[in-house]
């Protein structure tokens, strides 16, 4: 089943084509991986399909809706977004258990001064499935990368939304932390989401995901299931100079 | 004299309520753009509007002065917000900042004294001489603040620590983005009016960054924050009464060294 459609899409800033001509499909439950190299365009991607991005061409089909340049608030209900980090206010005093409760705001009716139990309850269960219960009354600046990376996870999935869009969820994140957060994202595909994955780790890509989207300089240059041959294909597409970048198989591999 | 303490206190705790959300949410949004350039703001145009009032020869009411203060601070705070999120931040406030003090340095010289003293009040301010129009207008400032923030407060939190992700969701972000500011920029207008520009910053600024430099839960500083400037406001009426000098530089002081003692207390007790 199409869970996610983007045709011909083109996102300009000012007279700087970021993004043109790009399309694909997205099949439910999948882990995609959206890879490419800094700059080729994988945020702006992203930010297309949850609508924080007016396409100046082309069309987004979420859930079988167009969802172009604005996405209806019951479609955005059935998404779960974790944002780069650095987009985060550091410094603001914010516990984790305010954090992951913010994925629920549009779910209940203001004022939320005194939170229903329905609503805590929630937050712990969630926050107990990716193992961060523990850390539910600290600030979220006061974690590690990893921990910190769970509990944005926990945000975006506490509304249990069908398909995921993670940008860039790995970075700063240690190798423990990042296999733990890849086997996360594994079991939620088992589970029947879809997961969209932006990293610039290649290895990540080839090993975790069932699908292969290598974008460089605003363009799709390879689009392919992991399991099939053409992966092979993906090194000659992957530029020059980010080619040394693949090792061959990582010690945290499926 | 009963009167008047009772509308002393009553305006203290008014605008301690409203310094006690703004400054928190102030701090946390990294809204200190807004509090600088929204008081310098709005004191060239009441610079302007005494001056037009002496030049066209028209009484300006407090209440009068009031309204064209709240829509000047609105349409320069949605213009600020609406900048913000196109970048340049730091250009624009220094622009907006230096404009508009020379803006009101040019109309103040140009005042006769018997209102060149009405201008210094927006200057040094002095409680101690609110007008019931003041208090009129602290309490309906006071009563809008509480209800927003108590129905919204969940999702200032949100865009204040993640507008990407608030934008992601059902809410309506950007909307929310400028109910906050617009809150912040109309208590900035009545801090300048009843404590002065020159403490202004001091009250709405001072406890919420010191307290989330502390490390306090955000609903903790906006407590903390509001006992902080309640405290402050009646010592230092208490003060300029029995010391007979005027109350807001007290005031300000006050705040300050409370702030920096809860710091301490509390980097001590965090060992």
């Amino acid at each position: 089943m199409t869970i996610l459609e983007v045709q011909d899409l083109q996102i300009r800033y000012g007279k700087n084509v970021v993004l043109d001509n790009v399309s694909f499909r997205i099949e439910r439950p999948s882990l995609v991986a959206v890879i490419g190299p800094n700059g080729a365009g994988k945020t702006s991607l992203l930010r297309a399909i949850i609508g924080l991005v007016k396409p100046s061409k082309g069309k987004v089909i979420i859930f079988g809706r167009d969802s172009t340049g604005k996405v209806a608030k019951d479609i955005k209900a059935r998404i779960g977004y974790v944002p780069q980090r650095d987009v985060i206010n550091y410094t603001m005093p914010i516990t984790v258990r305010d954090v992951i409760l913010s994925g629920l705001l549009e779910k209940i009716s203001p004022p939320r001064t005194v939170l229903s139990r329905t609503v805590e309850d929630k937050v712990e269960a969630i926050s107990h499935e990716l193992g961060i219960e523990d850390l539910l009354d600290r600030f979220f600046s006061d974690l590690s990368g990893g921990q910190q990376q769970r509990v944005l996870l926990a945000r975006a999935l506490v509304k249990d939304p069908d398909i995921l869009l993670l940008d860039e969820p790995l970075s700063n994140v240690d190798e423990v932390g990042k296999y733990e957060i890849l086997r996360l994202l594994r079991n939620l595909v088992t589970s029947g989401k879809t997961v969209l994955l932006v990293t610039h780790d290649i290895n990540i890509a080839i090993e975790w995901a069932d699908y292969v989207l290598l974008v460089n300089k605003g363009r799709v240059r390879f689009y392919s299931a992991r399991i099939s041959e053409d992966m092979n294909k993906l090194k000659l597409h992957y530029p020059e100079e980010d080619r040394k970048i693949l090792p061959g198989r990582s010690p945290y591999c499926a | 004299m009963l009167g008047t303490i009772v509308e002393l206190i009553v305006v203290s705790i008014l605008l301690s309520l409203i310094s006690g959300y703004t400054s928190t949410f102030a701090s946390i949004s990294r809204s200190e753009f807004l509090v600088v350039t929204i008081s310098h703001t709005v004191l060239a145009g009441l610079a302007a509007l005494l001056y037009s009032s002496y030049v066209f020869h028209f009484q300006v009411s407090e209440l009068h002065m009031w309204l064209i203060s709240i829509v000047v601070a609105v349409v320069t705070c949605a213009a600020l917000v609406s900048i913000r999120e196109h970048g340049e931040k730091e250009l624009i406030v220094a622009l907006v900042f230096a404009s508009m003090l020379s803006v009101a340095a040019f109309f103040m010289a140009l005042l006769p004294g018997y209102l060149i003293a009405r201008m210094w009040s927006f200057l040094t301010g002095n409680i101690l001489l609110v007008t019931p129009d003041d208090v009129l207008m602290l309490f309906l400032i006071c009563l809008v603040s509480c209800v927003l923030y108590t129905l919204y407060y969940r999702e200032f939190i949100l865009v204040s620590y993640d507008m990407e992700y608030a934008l992601s969701t059902g809410i309506s972000a950007r909307a929310m983005l400028y109910i906050l500011s617009m809150l912040i920029s109309i208590a900035v207008l009545a801090c300048v009016y009843i404590v002065g520009l020159f403490v202004t910053y001091a009250l709405l600024m001072i406890p919420g960054t010191v307290l989330a430099k502390a490390r306090f839960k955000i609903r903790d500083m906006t407590i903390i924050s509001t006992v902080i400037t309640l405290f402050s406001l009646v010592l230092s009426i208490i003060l300029a009464l029995k010391l007979n000098v005027p109350p807001s530089g007290l005031c300000g002081i006050c705040v300050c060294i409370l702030a920096s003692l809860t710091f301490l207390a509390r980097a001590i007790a965090r060992r």
